[in-house]
C-alpha cells in the first residue's frame, strides 16, 4: 500500500470511528435530555436538547445510580424492564392490572402539560431516569421516575424530580425541589381583588 | 527542549479536556482516567460500551491534537476571569496545596467597612492547606469504612472547564475565578469530612450506648451509601451567575454560589459561612432519608424540610444551615461578607450578638423565643417578614444555647468540641425519624407494619411529613427532646461524666425559647394500635412558664361586624404569577385540562366564577389573648364522608341531619360509619374496603324532599354533566366542579396576635393586606358550573401552639396516633360558604 492510500483508509477509519461516536453520545433516546419550549399559537415545541444547550443551561450531568441490591423481604423488585416500588409492601399477585398503559406519548404530554401555564420565554428541560412501576390499591401503575429543569423567563434555574404516569403524562409526585436563598426581600406579593363574608362580596 | 515539554504538556492537556468534555456531554457515567495506559474502554452507566478501545483511543488522541491548538499557553488550561494569573509572593505554595479562607472576610480583617473592590490576598495568611493531589478538585470521602472516590467536585460553572493546578500548586490570587475554586473546594471537603465525621461518632454513640437510635445500623454500606447520595458525587458552583442568590438544588446534587450585584460583585463563594450554610441544606436532606436510603435502597422519592414558600418546616430548614455554620468557625454569625456588608441580610445566631435588638439577651426573658420572634429580622427588629431565613433563627438560637449549656459546668460540663457533637448528633437523630418513609421512625428497619410508628406508613408519609402531621416547630422540638432524653438526658449513662444533663435543665431551656409546646416526649410514637401502650414521659408542667398553649376553638373565622371570611385572589395577572412560580418550583404540578391556559375566566371581580382559578385566603380571627403561630389550614382530601353523604359529628355541627347529613347508627369503631377514621387514609380498599377520602368541597343541592348539602358527583349526575367533563377527568367525580390543587392546598401563616387576624398581624402601610402563595389556598372552579350553585368548603385549620391538636386529653396527654390526622379530631374545623356567580 503507497504512502497516499494509507493516509485515505486512515482518515476513513477515524471518520467512521468519529461517526460512530457522535451517533452514540447524540441520538434520540428516553434516557436523554428532551427540550421543550412554546412556540407561536402556545402549541409545545420538542427536540432532543442539543449539546449547546446542555452547556448553555447547565443541565445536570448526573453518573448514573449505583446498582442496588435490595433485601429479599424489599418493596422494591426489578423486573426486566420496570423496577417495581411496593412501599406498603402489598403482595403481588401475578393477575394484577395495570391502570394505566405505557405510552410513547408520555413525554410529549408532560411537556405539555407543565409548559401550559407558563410564559413562551420558558425553557422546559427533561430527562428520563427511570422506568417503574408503583402498587397502589391493589393495582400496578406505570410510571417514569423523571428529572425536570426549567429556566424561567428571566433566567433562574428550578429542578426537582418527579413520577409521572406513563400513559396521560401527568405528574403523580415531586421531591427535591431546589431551595433558593434569594437574597433580595422581594418575595411574590397577591393582591387581593376583595372579600367574601355573609353579606356578600366587597371588591377594593 | 524546554519548547518541545511544553508542546508536549499542551498536548497532554488537550487529551484530559477532551476526555472530560467528552464525559459531561455524554451524560452517561465515563470514568476519569488518569493516564492514557489506563485507557481500555469507554463505558456508561448501564454497563453499554460506547466504543471499543482502539477506536477510543484514536478519538483521544485526535481530540488531542485539535484541542492541542485550543489550549492556552501556560500551564493552566483554566480561564482566569477576574484578573490576572497567580504566581508567587504570599500565595506561594507547595505542591498539592494552596491558600484559602476558613472564615469571611470581614472577620479575617476585623474591618466591618471592608470594600468589596478591595484585593483580599493580604488575608491569606497561615499556613498553606492541602487541596488534592488529583488534578481536578475533585475530593473522596469515607465514612465507616466505607470510601466514595468521587465525592465532592467544584467548577466554577456546570459549563465550565475542571481546573488544573499551576504547576501542582493551588496557590491562586483572591482577584482569579481560580481561587474562588480552591475556596469553594476547600471549605465544602472540610465540613464534609466533618459532618462523616460526626456521623461515625453518632453511630458509635449509638450503638455503644443501646438505645432505641433513628440512626440505622447500616448508615455505612457500600452499595446504599444512606450517609450520603447514591450516586456519589455533590457538585461545587464557584460562580454560577446566580444574582444575589444561592441555592441547594438536591435533583442535581449541586450547590450553586452565586454573587451580590454590588460593583465589582462580591463573589457568595468568597464567604465561607453561606457556603457551609448551603451544606447544611444537603446535610439535611441526608439525615432526613438515611433511613430509607438503608433500607430501600433504590427508592427514588425523597422527603424534604420544608413545601411552601413560607413553612416551619422550611424555617427549621434554614436555621439548622445556619447553624452548620457555627459547626465549623465556632462563631454565632453567618454571613457578615456580601451579605451581611451589602444587603443586610445577615444573621445573629445568639443572643449576645451585637446585631440584636435591645431587650435581647441570655437572660430567660431575653431569648429569642417562638412565637414572639417569628417575623423578626433583626437588622430591621421594626419590620415583620413572614419568611423562612427570620423564623429559623430561633431554631439556630436553640441549638447555640443548647450547645453551650452542654459546655456548661454547672449543667453537664463536656468540652465545646463535644457539645457541639453531642447537638449535632441529637439533630440527626431526629431529622432520620421526621423524614422517614419507611414508617418506623426508630430502631430496626423493616417492611412490617408493626412497626409503623411515625408517618403513618411507607405509602402516605410524605403526605404526613408534608400536609397532615407535619414538621414544626412543636413536632421537631418534641423529636429533639426525645433523643435528648435517650442519650444526654438519659440518667443511666452519666454522658456528662458523672452525671447526666437533668431534665429539669433541659425543660427550662426549651420553655425559654417559648417551645415547650408537648405535653410528654411521646417515646411510645404513634402507631395505630400500640401508640398510647408504651412509655410517653410527662413534661414537668411547672416548667412550662414562657410556651402557651391555646385551645383550637379560640381559633375561628372573622366574624366581627364587616369582617370577611376570606380574601379572594382572582385577577389574572397575580394568578398567572402565582401559578407559574408553584409550577417552576415543583408545588404545583397539574392543573385540570378544563382550564383556560391563559386563565382568560379569571375577572378580578373578587368572585368565584366558573372558569377561574382562584386563591382563598381564609380570614381567621385568634379570639384568645396570645398569640397563635404556625396556623396550617388544609383543603386536601380526608375522612369526613361515608357513603357519599357527610358526617356531622366532627364538631363543627354541620350539616344538619334534615340536610343530608350521613347516617349516625353504624356505631362506634365500625369501619363505614362516622366513628371510624381511616386507617390507611383511605387508601386500602382491601383491609378497609368501606373507607374512602373525601374532597373538602360539598355542594348545596335543591333535592325532591329538602335542600342538602352532597357530593359533587350528585350535581354532575343532575346536571347530566359527562363525566370526562370534571375536573379531574371521569375517575374524579367528588371535586367535579370545586377542587384544590394538589400541592396548593394548604396554606400557611406565621402567627396571629392576640385578638388579630394574620392580616392584622403583618399589616403593611398600605393597609391591604399583600399575601405571598403560602398564605392562599387555590382552587379549580369548573367552567360548567351551573351559576347560582353554592359550595361549602370544610378546611381543617391547627396551629403550633395548640393545646388539643396534638394531645389527646383521654390518654395521658400523649399525642394522637397517626392515622387521626386523616380525621377531624386533631383539627378546628372551619366551614366556608360560597355561591359560584357568573
Amino acid at each position: 500500500m503507497n504512502k497516499k492510500s494509507f493516509f485515505i483508509f486512515s482518515a476513513i477509519i477515524f471518520a467512521v470511528s468519529f461517526l460512530y461516536f457522535l451517533s452514540n453520545h447524540y441520538q434520540s433516546d428516553p434516557e436523554q435530555w428532551q427540550t421543550y419550549n412554546k412556540v407561536n399559537g402556545g402549541k409545545v415545541k420538542s427536540y432532543p436538547t442539543t449539546a449547546k444547550e446542555i452547556e448553555k443551561y447547565q443541565l445536570p450531568n448526573l453518573k448514573g445510580e449505583k446498582k442496588a441490591r435490595s433485601p429479599a423481604s424489599s418493596p422494591i423488585v426489578k423486573s426486566k424492564k420496570r423496577t417495581v416500588i411496593n412501599p406498603a409492601n402489598k403482595k403481588i399477585t401475578p393477575n394484577m392490572l395495570a391502570s394505566n398503559k405505557v405510552t410513547r406519548e408520555w413525554k410529549e404530554k408532560l411537556g405539555q402539560n407543565l409548559l401550559r401555564f407558563l410564559r413562551p420565554e420558558t425553557l422546559l428541560f427533561l430527562k428520563k431516569e427511570q422506568s417503574i412501576s408503583i402498587v397502589e390499591r391493589g393495582q400496578i401503575r406505570h410510571a417514569e421516575v423523571v428529572l425536570i429543569q426549567l429556566k424561567d423567563a428571566e433566567g433562574r434555574r428550578f429542578s426537582y424530580n418527579a413520577y409521572v404516569d406513563s400513559e396521560s403524562g401527568q405528574v403523580l409526585q415531586t421531591w427535591n425541589r431546589t431551595i433558593h436563598e434569594s437574597y433580595e426581600k422581594k418575595p411574590m406579593k397577591l393582591t387581593p381583588s376583595g372579600t367574601i363574608n355573609n353579606a356578600g362580596t366587597t371588591r377594593f | 527542549m524546554r519548547r518541545i515539554s511544553q508542546h508536549l504538556y499542551r498536548f497532554w492537556k488537550g487529551i484530559q479536556v477532551a476526555r472530560l468534555t467528552a464525559s459531561n456531554l455524554s451524560l452517561s457515567t465515563i470514568r476519569v482516567y488518569k493516564s492514557l495506559s489506563e485507557f481500555s474502554i469507554l463505558e456508561n452507566s448501564n454497563g453499554m460500551t460506547i466504543l471499543p478501545a482502539y477506536s477510543a483511543k484514536a478519538l483521544i488522541i485526535g481530540a488531542g491534537l485539535l484541542l492541542y491548538s485550543c489550549v492556552p499557553g501556560g500551564s493552566s488550561a483554566s480561564k482566569t476571569r477576574r484578573g490576572a494569573s497567580a504566581s508567587g509572593g504570599s500565595i506561594s505554595v507547595d505542591s498539592n496545596y494552596g491558600r484559602y479562607f476558613d472564615d469571611n472576610p470581614i472577620i479575617l480583617s476585623g474591618n466591618t467597612s471592608l470594600e468589596n473592590s478591595a484585593n483580599l490576598d493580604f488575608l491569606l495568611t497561615g499556613d498553606p492547606k492541602f487541596i488534592t493531589t488529583n488534578q481536578f478538585l475533585i475530593a473522596p470521602c469515607s465514612a465507616g469504612g466505607t470510601d466514595i472516590e468521587n465525592c465532592l467536585e467544584v467548577r466554577e460553572s456546570e459549563v465550565s472547564n475542571y481546573t488544573t493546578a499551576d504547576e501542582n500548586r493551588w496557590g491562586f490570587s483572591t482577584t482569579t475565578s481560580e481561587f474562588l475554586e480552591v475556596q469553594t473546594f476547600g471549605n465544602m471537603r472540610d465540613i464534609t469530612n466533618k459532618f462523616m465525621s460526626n456521623l461515625e461518632f453518632s453511630l458509635s454513640l449509638s450503638i455503644g450506648y443501646g438505645y432505641t437510635s433513628s440512626i440505622p445500623t447500616n448508615l455505612f454500606d457500600s452499595t446504599k451509601t444512606p450517609f450520603w447520595y447514591q450516586s456519589g458525587l455533590l457538585k461545587g458552583y464557584s460562580n454560577c451567575g446566580a444574582e444575589n442568590n444561592a441555592f441547594y438544588d438536591p435533583a442535581g446534587q449541586t450547590i450553586c454560589l452565586g454573587n451580590v450585584t454590588t460593583n465589582p460583585p462580591v463573589y457568595i463563594s468568597s464567604d465561607p459561612t453561606v457556603t457551609w450554610h448551603e451544606m447544611g441544606h444537603a446535610f439535611n436532606q441526608i439525615s432526613m432519608n438515611m433511613r430509607q436510603r438503608a433500607f430501600f435502597g433504590t427508592l427514588s422519592t425523597q422527603s424534604a424540610l420544608g413545601y411552601l414558600f413560607y413553612d416551619e418546616a422550611g424555617s427549621i430548614n434554614e436555621g439548622i444551615a445556619d447553624f452548620y455554620s457555627q459547626f465549623m468557625n465556632d462563631r454565632t454569625h453567618f454571613a457578615e461578607w456580601g451579605l451581611g456588608r451589602y444587603l443586610l441580610q445577615s444573621r445573629p445566631m445568639s443572643e449576645r450578638e451585637a446585631l440584636h435588638a435591645p431587650g435581647i439577651d441570655t437572660s430567660t426573658e431575653g431569648r429569642l423565643a417562638y412565637p414572639s420572634y417569628v417575623n423578626y429580622d433583626p437588622n430591621e427588629p421594626e419590620t415583620p417578614y413572614e419568611d423562612v431565613h427570620y423564623a429559623g433563627q430561633i431554631i439556630s438560637h436553640f441549638l447555640t444555647a443548647f450547645k453551650e449549656s452542654i459546655a456548661d459546668t454547672s449543667i453537664c460540663g463536656l468540652t465545646n468540641d463535644q457539645a457541639m457533637q453531642i447537638t449535632i448528633h441529637i439533630l440527626t437523630e431526629t431529622l432520620a425519624e421526621l423524614g422517614d418513609q419507611t414508617a418506623t421512625g426508630s430502631g430496626i428497619l423493616t417492611s412490617s407494619s408493626a412497626a409503623y410508628k411515625v408517618n403513618l406508613n411507607p405509602t402516605e408519609a410524605i403526605e404526613w411529613i408534608s400536609k397532615n402531621n407535619p414538621i414544626n416547630f412543636r413536632r421537631f422540638i418534641q423529636t429533639y427532646s426525645k433523643y435528648f432524653m435517650r442519650s444526654l438526658g438519659n440518667s443511666l449513662f452519666n454522658m456528662c461524666g458523672v452525671t447526666s444533663y437533668s431534665r429539669d435543665d433541659y425543660e427550662k431551656l426549651v420553655d425559654s425559647y417559648g417551645l415547650l409546646l408537648f405535653k410528654t416526649y411521646n417515646e411510645d410514637d404513634n402507631h395505630m394500635t400500640t401508640g398510647h401502650s408504651g412509655t410517653h414521659t410527662l413534661v414537668t408542667p411547672t416548667n412550662r412558664v414562657k410556651s402557651e398553649f391555646i385551645g383550637k376553638d379560640l381559633l375561628i373565622l372573622d366574624n366581627r361586624d364587616g369582617a370577611a371570611a376570606a380574601f379572594i385572589i382572582d385577577n389574572q395577572a397575580d394568578i398567572k404569577r402565582a401559578i407559574e412560580g408553584m409550577i417552576l418550583g415543583g408545588q404545583v404540578s397539574s392543573i385540570s385540562s378544563q382550564i383556560d391556559g391563559d386563565f382568560a375566566f379569571n375577572n378580578g371581580n373578587a368572585q368565584i366564577s366558573p372558569g377561574e382559578v382562584v386563591g382563598v385566603a381564609l380570614n381567621l380571627l385568634n379570639t384568645s389573648n396570645s398569640t397563635m403561630a404556625g396556623v396550617h389550614i388544609l383543603a386536601n382530601d380526608w375522612d369526613h364522608a361515608k357513603n357519599n353523604a357527610f358526617c356531622n359529628n366532627l364538631g363543627d355541627n354541620f350539616p344538619l341531619a334534615s340536610a343530608g347529613a350521613a347516617d349516625l347508627t353504624s356505631g362506634e369503631g365500625v369501619q363505614g360509619g362516622c366513628d371510624y377514621v381511616t386507617r390507611y387514609n383511605g387508601k386500602d380498599n382491601i383491609l378497609e374496603p368501606d373507607e374512602a377520602l373525601a374532597p373538602v368541597c360539598f355542594v348545596e343541592f335543591a333535592d325532591t324532599d329538602a335542600t342538602k348539602w352532597v357530593v359533587q358527583e350528585k350535581l354532575r349526575s343532575s346536571i347530566g354533566l359527562p363525566s370526562q367533563n370534571c375536573l379531574g377527568g371521569e375517575d374524579s367525580p367528588n371535586d367535579c366542579f370545586i377542587r384544590a390543587i394538589k400541592g396548593a392546598d394548604h396554606a400557611f401563616y406565621s402567627k396571629l396576635n392576640a385578638q388579630e387576624t394574620w392580616a392584622e398581624s403583618l399589616q403593611t402601610e398600605e393597609g391591604v393586606p399583600t399575601f405571598n402563595s403560602s398564605n392562599v389556598i387555590f382552587f379549580e372552579v369548573s367552567p360548567d358550573i351551573p351559576p347560582g350553585t353554592t359550595f361549602n368548603c370544610r378546611f381543617r385549620a391547627r396551629f403550633t401552639n395548640c393545646e388539643d391538636c396534638y394531645h389527646d386529653d383521654l390518654n395521658g396527654g400523649d399525642d394522637y396516633l397517626d392515622y387521626e390526622y386523616s380525621g377531624a379530631k386533631p383539627f378546628k374545623l372551619i366551614n366556608f360558604k360560597f355561591t359560584v356567580i357568573d
